[in-house]
């Protein structure tokens, strides 16, 4: 595992708010407050103040004239201090000030730096978009965003590293961002890595995990989990399957599923085994259920797995699958991502429409009967294609948020099938699987 | 005209704060020279481009061995220049409104819906559709390129190896059941871009004798077209001089704005929306940026230009208009 290299760069130094004439007690008062833009991450700002006794602060900030947002309350009361302001615009001037229980110091400005070249032109229509959208960059350029909800990119993470990134993720200790660097259109990389950046931009730290692919998970304890292929033998050719791989913290790899042991390539071959046999594409983690929920292209399946017994419990699907499809219901055909809360499932369907269009299908699943019902369907206008990647994401107001990767569009979408934000980037940049976050402060929860 | 850093008033939100809101000024301390829409010059652009009829579900020879001068009428070299041939399929667009968007600059991913490609080897002239691939995937000839309606097919050859990026010249191939035509020949792009500058009824941006030159162009919201300024994109700045030429000398041979300077300096940029013209170097001199005073007359030139837009137009030109020494 590759160790983390403290990459703090001290930029534009802002002015010093003067605190001439504050009131309250001095000791704890906040003193010599600097706001430092990162060198690494333009639209990252460091607050640092320091008071005579130990106390606990955070800091409020914004634009002027707009609600103000802050930053979670110190843990560990001490007398220096430093947060970093995050979903911050480029180029623009915020105001903030510290706020330290009744007491704060006065109110001062920095202005944010100006996005690297290499970032993806977006267009944003409508609004309504209530959360911070994690994504990678694919194509022109390969990058970690993050995009607020106003479209713009808050947060960056350049890579120039020979190989794709598919999903970001925050961490569970609310303050990393990790994604997968690998290759998986064309041969797996040997070189293929979990990144770890620091959401300050002051560090860097990778683990090694050849062959992986599309998806990981974090789960609640730090553990990682991540879909790696594995090549095994059928019948004296090689094919190539999956495997579920947990990486703990120490960056020890153990395998807790394959592909073969819910499958048989003589019985469940899928649609192309030359390409890959089940192609895993998309990998999501429930805790409660301590189950994983794997995507496989070339089955155009879903499977859940049990965690603890290696079991596919159930397969939605073409291939292996154990769900009837009800009457006048539609198969999805070469899925990536999905989402299941309860006895519903949304599918991002990247080939099943007749029209050479990508859509998103919801099922309600009855597991007394083993039947899928579909319930709801979308199709974007104009419709888009995306050959590869894309995830639906089922919100708590009952809007849809769709990824539709390869096509470089990113749509939220109400109930009713009314599209109410959507952005789209430029010819030549792709986006790769989308995580949400309503506070970048809070890990995943957040 | 140059501006003074700006004061900037914190209140409103903070209002809770128990000190009175402060005065501060921004970090930046240098007076800058703003550049503004009315600084910048007009123009328009249309592309046209040229329609290759083809069979219908069968292999193609593709060839550009007549690629000789691009679509800015430069010369190529089609062995050495041409380093990537990309095939675009676009859905939902006719080839009017590709050709729309190309010059606009404001083709979408969205509107793309399969991409494969060939690199070239600086060899061979030739290739076929079927060797064209994306990381493996190849056309599916007989069911992928069919007479659509739908569909568009645009080939794109260019220099650099980036989609979409570096595209010296492009033709449509449209498959048609009635064609029996299986070669695609490519030749000179000159006269596929039309494009008309105006440099004049720019308001000449005023600059002092002596330095420093801190241009600053977050006041430009449009570009010369009229388009939003690809701010992300902008990754060079230059300044170009021009002895004994005048400005409607500049428009009538637009296309060679940095070949007829006889003194160009250059500036990289990483992103910023400043850039201090004395870090310019002169391309060939390799000599730093010192001033405007010059034994001739002649026309200086600022520029802003974006490598990775899909329209090669410079995205800012403004006529800098120098103050007389001492002034």
């Amino acid at each position: 595992m590759k160790r983390a290299v403290p990459a703090v760069h001290l930029a534009v130094a802002s002015m010093l708010a003067p605190l001439a004439g504050a009131c309250g007690s001095d000791a704890e008062l906040p003193t010599g407050v600097t706001a430092t833009v990162s060198d690494d991450i333009t639209t990252v700002v460091e607050v640092r103040w320091t008071t005579e006794d130990a106390t606990a602060g955070y800091v409020e900030y914004g634009l002027p004239g707009q609600p103000r947002r802050r930053t979670p309350l110190e843990a560990t009361p001490g007398t220096a201090h430093a947060q970093a302001l995050l979903g911050l615009k480029a180029d623009e001037v915020y105001e903030y000030r510290v706020v330290i229980g009744e007491e704060s110091s006065e109110v001062a400005t920095v202005r944010t730096g100006d996005l690297p070249l290499g970032m993806p032109p977006l267009t944003t229509v409508g609004s309504g978009q209530e959360e911070f959208v994690l994504t990678p960059v694919l194509g022109s350029s390969t990058a970690v965003l993050i995009v607020d909800q106003d479209g713009e990119i808050v947060w960056y993470h350049m890579d120039d590293r020979e190989l794709d990134f598919y999903r970001a993720r925050l961490s569970v200790d609310g303050k990393s961002l990790l994604y997968n660097a690998a290759s998986v259109s064309g041969t797996p990389s040997d070189a293929s890595e979990l990144v770890r950046v620091a959401l300050d931009g002051s560090s860097t730290s990778s683990i090694p995990v050849p062959l992986l692919a599309h998806d990981f998970v974090e789960h609640p304890d730090g553990t990682i989990g991540a879909m790696v292929v594995e090549y095994g033998d059928f019948d004296g050719t090689e094919i190539r399957g999956d495997k579920i791989v947990e990486i703990d913290r120490d960056g020890n790899i153990e395998t807790v599923w394959t592909s073969w042991d819910c499958f048989d390539p003589a019985e469940t071959p899928g649609d192309d085994i030359d390409l890959g046999w089940t192609f895993a594409n998309a990998l999501d983690y429930d805790p409660e259920e301590d189950a994983y929920y794997l995507g496989m292209r070339n089955f155009s399946s879903i499977a859940k797995i049990d965690r603890q017994s290696r079991a596919c419990e159930w397969v939605l699907g073409t291939f292996g699958g154990t769900f009837d499809f009800a009457p006048g219901s539609t198969r999805f055909l070469h899925e990536h991502q999905f989402h299941l809360q309860g006895n519903r499932i949304v599918v991002f369907d990247n080939d099943g429409s007749p029209n050479d269009d990508s859509r998103v299908l919801e099922y309600e699943l009855d597991f007394d009967a083993m039947v899928a019902t579909e319930v709801w369907r979308y199709v974007s206008e104009p419709t888009v294609y995306s050959f590869v990647l894309g995830e639906p994401t089922r919100l708590a107001d009952g809007d849809t948020f769709i990824t539709w990767s390869a096509a470089g569009q990113l749509e939220r979408v109400s109930p009713e099938g009314v599209s109410r934000w959507k952005v789209n980037s430029g010819a030549g940049y792709a986006f790769g699987f989308s995580t949400l976050a309503k506070s970048l402060y809070a890990g995943p929860e957040g | 005209m140059r501006t003074k850093p700006r004061l900037v008033a914190a209140f409103v939100l903070f209002a809770a704060g128990c000190g009175e809101p402060a005065e501060v000024t921004e970090p930046t301390s240098v007076e800058t020279i703003p550049i503004l829409d009315e600084h910048n010059y007009r123009a328009t652009s249309s592309l046209s481009i040229p329609t290759i009829e083809t069979v219908s579900g069968q292999d193609l020879d593709i060839c550009w061995d007549g690629l000789e001068k691009d679509i800015q009428c430069h010369d190529v070299n089609p062995i050495v220049d041409i380093d990537n041939v990309g095939l675009l399929r676009l859905m939902n667009l006719t080839e009017d409104d590709v050709e729309q968007r190309l010059a606009d600059d404001d083709l979408e991913q969205a509107d793309v819906d399969g991409y494969v490609e060939h690199r070239a080897d600086h060899e061979a002239l030739c290739t076929t559709l079927s060797a064209l691939d994306f990381f493996g995937t190849k056309v599916d000839i007989e069911e992928e390129y069919v007479e659509n309606p739908d569909r568009t097919f645009m080939l794109l050859f260019s220099t650099g190896t980036k989609a979409g990026v570096g595209a010296r010249t492009m033709a449509f191939i449209k498959p048609a059941e009635a064609s029996d035509n299986r070669t695609v020949t490519i030749g000179s792009g000159c006269g596929h871009l039309t494009f008309e500058a105006d440099l004049a009824s720019g308001t000449p941006l005023a600059v002092p004798a002596a330095g420093p030159w801190v241009v600053d162009w977050r006041g430009v919201t449009v570009n010369g077209l009229g388009n939003p300024v690809p701010t992300a994109g902008i990754d060079r700045a230059l300044v170009g001089f021009y002895p004994g030429m005048t400005v409607a000398d500049l428009e009538a041979d637009i296309f060679d704005l940095e070949q007829n300077a006889t003194e160009l300096f250059e500036i990289a940029l990483s992103g910023s929306r400043t850039a201090d013209l004395a870090l310019g170097i002169e391309r060939d001199s390799g000599e730093e940026f010192s001033g405007f005073a010059r034994d001739e007359e002649g026309v200086w030139l600022f520029g802003l230009t974006c490598s990775t837009c899909k329209n090669p137009a410079p995205v800012v030109l403004s006529i800098l208009a120098p103050e007389a020494e001492g002034s």
